[in-house]
């Protein structure tokens, strides 16, 4: 009796679980298939029939935005400022992480590193274009790969501390009675095992640079080095606005980022196998 | 073991000096160019930037001349050219101005936005430059035109450009379907608009979202009541926006909106594209809206749009037949150090020959522009509601609004919010007058 | 010898970030401090005022409903983020079949523009031609109609929703990294030993992601303190400053008015009541710790 109820019970719990899963799906999809829907309409249709299929898909959209935003070069902008600044924030950050949480904790450096994540992103337009300005450093792709990294450190800090952490200290112990230093701990022990926590930054931070729209409008100016986010906000009209228009560049360029996402989930699943289950 | 410890060191030493190294390669090379441009004088680095990105309208009637000009100089100057949508613009021109990197000639508007570049002294008196230019004159200009631009001390600090013209249109069908006429009197506009409500089709499509159309709304009708059009314009040097047409103003919207002429969510249809949408969709029958805005309106309702004077308000003097909300949009500036500095001097003047010249203007006119240079436009290649606008538009007497005369930017912001709050009824006619009153007195 | 190798090492790992960190950004919020003491319209020179930006700001009514409502938005987002977050990710933990299909489309969200997530809500709100007064009259909520992004009462709130709604996803992926980096031997030997899944939630997998939910909050606060695009593109903050929050408040004043000394002194208090809300969390935290 006992054995035939705990599985009925479990399809129910496991019935509603997948309700709720779906459910939640669905409102996280649909502002995606509207964004996609709508960038196949004009403003009247958008207006007009904000929930409908387009009457008479306009691919035009397509065509203008990927012109106008010159998606070709400014995508391959975009793209080597965001990988550069993810290897050197992930380096970085992970290093900085391991000593502050395994080897040596400091609290007033922890707090130092958490003062990034509460300025507002508009605090530092100004004082880092005079920066860079000094550096030499005005419109140049380079130094938008520092400000992303700067701005980004904070948060992988926080997010890296936590998953380092929690990696059983028994770890570096066993590793040391091997003989092992701690440079070596660092990376042949403790970096695999953090995987899950690289994939998650690595994440977010790849999507923070992606999307930035402010830094690379005060520090890029020469149109041969726009960012593909600020090319796509340049679709905006000066006082109307073409949404079907600004809706296909959004397509153009959450593409690549669900691409990224969806190899970086990969990696997380790799990370997980390789590293906390085996360890 | 140590080997690979310090393998490690040297790895992160190494990335910390590339970082630096990399900026120190760069810096170099950007010195070297520039210094290469200034000095010999074989080729100069000019910058020009403008708010006609890549999604405006007048960007494909302004790049297609601008390659061939770059193209015909191409051995004397070298040309970036810094286009955004006008939002991201503003951004970039105060964070470049902040920085000392002001462009060499950019678009901008006048009034209580160029004050403090004026009184920095960053900015040319357009005089100088008219007196040097072979091929353009101020004399070519609409006069009037320049008062946007003119400063405290009595110059213009700009050429402009854009000029437009306020409009009420209205559906000429949807007056027919219901055997209506054109209001001209505030009591007319009431009982029309009982008419659209009770068949539910929102009478005026006038929402306030960022004080966009409210706050032109407001100045159209502020011009007609008495000595309106002289207080609007001594608003420049008075800063005085507590007037009693103010508050009178302020009352008739009130009114206007307890009788329903708005549409219900004032904020969600706010904006250009907004207000004007409900009225192409045919489901207001008027809206006030600006040219620059026509390119969104579909053939078809152009042709059943007519543009029609504004009903007279309750206690207004002046007749709304005669006049015309009209004034300079914007222009482009001259970096004063720019213009004096020799290496740059001919290039700037060529750029500025070139933003103000008859080719590009009466290029820009086909983009829905209605210019402050007295071209010729071409009427056949305008939409049929522009040729309705410019028909209308000859015989009535231009009249300032607030936006352009409004001395300082945080005044017209005021202004903005504390219309839509008006518009939902958050503030009384007197709170809003009075707050931004409190803005112009700091 | 050792001791100093240590050391060594220490340093060389430490130096890159604290390099980085304190040139870009550390320094640029010193910067700003200093212009907060000052009064520039960001092209003349600064004038030294001393606190007189910080005592406009305190004596301002609307300075203060700005504050209220960031302080509204940080309790609403903790309150409805951070559990969904949690709660989310566990049950796409619990050997969930088609996990990886649901984590990518929970996460959608967060990678759309704000521009387009605040353009379908305000089209979604608008009483003459959105949907959302459509389904209330629908399922018999009629009553509740009104015109969201217009009526005193319910604009804030209007403003909120999307942004709270887009980011669940990242405290899902966060909380979903977390779960999975907690060793699986320790969920398996405690259902083993026979706990249900709550209890093994509650007692075995919570604390062992209770640094995470630390994590989290802060996230959290932080973000809403410095929250800014919903409200800018749908509202531009208004009407007047009903809608705004600090962020806003802080770009409207430093970059559509000019007045970079006030937007900077308005940096700095959102600086402060980070850090605050921040100690407060980290003192509440540690103490959870000892007990």
């Amino acid at each position: 009796m006992k054995q035939f109820r705990k599985p009925v019970g479990q399809t129910v719990k496991s019935a509603v679980k997948y309700i709720i899963l779906t459910a939640v799906a669905v409102i996280c999809l649909y502002p995606f298939l509207w964004v996609v829907i709508s960038s196949l309409k004009d403003n009247t249709e958008i207006y007009g029939k904000p929930f409908a299929l387009p009457e008479a898909p306009k691919f035009s959209n397509y065509v203008e935005a990927w012109t106008g935003a010159d998606v070709a070069r400014n995508f391959a902008n975009s793209m080597l400022v965001c990988v550069t600044t993810l290897v050197i924030l992930i380096v970085i950050t992970s290093m900085g992480s391991y000593i502050l949480t395994r080897v040596r904790k400091s609290r007033i450096l922890d707090l130092y590193f958490s003062l990034g994540i509460m300025i507002p992103i508009h605090a530092l337009l100004i004082p880092s274009v005079l920066i860079f300005k000094n550096l030499h450093l005005t419109d140049n792709l380079l130094s938008l790969v520092i400000m992303y990294t700067a701005v980004n450190i904070s948060f992988s800090m926080f997010i890296m501390n936590g998953f380092m952490k929690n990696i059983p200290s028994e770890l570096d112990e066993a590793a040391t009675i091997d003989g092992c230093g701690r440079a070596q701990i660092f990376w042949y022990v403790i970096l695999p095992v953090a995987k899950p926590g690289i994939a998650t930054v690595a994440t977010l931070a790849f999507l923070n640079c992606w999307n930035d729209l402010l830094m690379g409008l005060v520090l890029i100016s020469s149109p041969e080095k726009k960012t593909l986010s600020l090319a796509i906000s340049a679709l905006k009209g000066s006082y109307a606005t073409q949404y079907g228009l600004l809706c296909a560049g959004f397509v153009i360029s959450i593409i690549p980022v669900v691409i990224m996402y969806l190899l970086f989930q990969k990696q997380v699943v790799a990370g997980m196998t390789a590293g906390a289950v085996k360890g | 073991m140590k080997k690979r410890m310090a393998r490690l060191m040297a790895m992160s030493m190494a990335m910390a000096l590339a970082v630096s190294a990399a900026g120190c390669g760069s810096s170099q090379t950007s010195e070297s160019e520039e210094s290469s441009s200034g000095g010999s004088g074989d080729k100069v680095s000019v910058v020009l930037a403008t708010n006609w990105g890549e999604g405006d309208a007048k960007y494909d009637y302004f790049y297609p001349l601008f390659e061939k000009f770059q193209e015909e100089n191409k051995d004397t100057m070298y040309i970036t050219l810094q286009t955004y949508s006008t939002e991201d613009y503003k951004t970039k021109i105060k964070t470049q101005t902040a920085s000392g990197d002001l462009p060499d000639v950019f678009t901008y508007w006048g009034g209580g936005m160029m004050t403090d570049m004026v009184d920095a002294g960053l900015l040319l008196n357009v005089d100088d430059y008219f007196a040097e230019s072979e091929s353009v004159k101020r004399e070519d200009f609409e006069e009037s035109s320049f008062d946007y631009y003119i400063a405290g001390d009595g110059n213009a600090y700009g050429v402009p450009i854009e000029s437009t013209r306020g409009v009420l249109i209205a559906n000429k069908n949807l007056f027919e379907q219901y055997g209506l006429e054109y209001p001209t009197t505030y009591d007319e506009l009431v009982s029309v608009a009982e008419v659209f409500k009770e068949n539910g089709i929102i009478p005026m499509s006038i929402g306030s979202n960022g004080g966009v159309p409210s706050e032109f709304f407001f100045s159209e009708l502020y011009n007609q009541y008495e000595g309106g059009e002289d207080e609007i314009a001594a608003l420049a040097s008075g800063g005085n926006f507590d007037t009693d047409n103010a508050v009178k103003v302020a009352e008739v919207l009130t009114d206007m909106i307890d009788q329903g002429m708005f549409p219900a969510d004032t904020m969600a249809n706010g904006g250009w594209t907004n207000s004007l949408q409900l009225y192409t969709d045919q489901k207001a029958a008027m809206t006030y809206t600006y040219p620059w805005n026509y390119e969104f309106i579909p053939d078809e309702i152009q042709e059943c749009t007519d543009i029609i004077p504004m009903p007279q308000m309750p206690g207004a003097t002046v007749d709304p037949s005669t006049i015309m909300a009209g004034f300079t949009v914007y222009g482009f500036m001259i970096n004063k150090a720019s213009f004096e500095d020799e290496a740059k001097h001919d290039a700037v003047m060529k750029i500025c020959d070139f933003l103000a010249s008859d080719e590009l203007t009466q290029s820009l006119t086909e983009s829905g522009m209605i210019p402050c240079k007295n071209v010729e436009m071409n009427m056949d290649n305008q939409k049929l509601i522009m040729q309705k606008t410019m028909d209308y538009a000859q015989d009535k007497n231009l009249v300032q609004v607030h936006y352009t005369t409004m001395p300082s930017a945080d005044a017209i912001t005021m202004m903005d919010s504390s219309l839509d709050e008006l518009f939902i009824k958050a503030i009384t006619p007197e709170e809003f007058v009075q707050k931004v009153q409190d803005v112009l007195d700091k | 010898m050792k001791k100093k190798k240590h050391m060594a090492v220490v340093i060389a790992f430490l130096l890159p970030v604290f390099v980085i960190y304190t040139a870009f950004l550390f320094i640029p919020l010193v910067q700003t401090a200093f212009y907060s003491l000052t009064e520039w319209n960001g092209i003349t020179e600064k004038i030294y005022v001393g606190f007189d930006n910080y005592k406009e700001l305190f004596g301002s009514s609307d300075y203060w409903l700005v504050f209220w409502n960031t302080i509204q938005l940080v309790v609403i987002t903790l309150l409805i983020q951070i559990p969904a977050g949690l709660i989310l990710a566990y049950l796409l933990y619990m050997k969930t079949k088609g996990m990886k299909i649901f984590r990518t489309i929970y996460f959608l969200p967060v990678v759309i523009a704000p521009v387009a997530i605040s353009l379908m809500f305000s089209l979604f709100y608008n009483s003459e031609i959105g949907v959302f007064n459509r389904i209330l009259e629908m399922i018999g909520l009629g009553a509740f109609q009104t015109n969201w992004l217009s009526n005193t009462d319910t604009l804030l709130y209007a403003v909120m929703a999307p942004q709270v709604w887009q980011y669940i996803g990242l405290y899902v992926t966060i909380f979903l990294g977390a779960l999975q980096s907690v060793p699986s031997e320790l969920v398996e030997s405690a259902q083993i030993d026979g706990a249900g899944q709550v209890k093994t939630f509650f007692h075995v997998i919570l604390p062992q992601i209770a640094g995470f939910s630390n994590i989290c909050i802060i996230l959290c606060i932080t973000g809403s303190l410095k929250a800014f695009e919903h409200s800018w593109i749908m509202t531009g903050g208004g009407p007047g400053v009903r809608s705004s929050y600090l962020g806003v408040y802080m770009y409207k004043t430093a970059f559509v008015n000019s007045d970079f000394g006030t937007g900077s002194a308005i940096t700095m208090t959102i600086v402060a009541l980070s850090l605050v809300i921040t100690l407060i969390v980290n003192a509440v935290f540690s103490a959870r710790e000892k007990d």
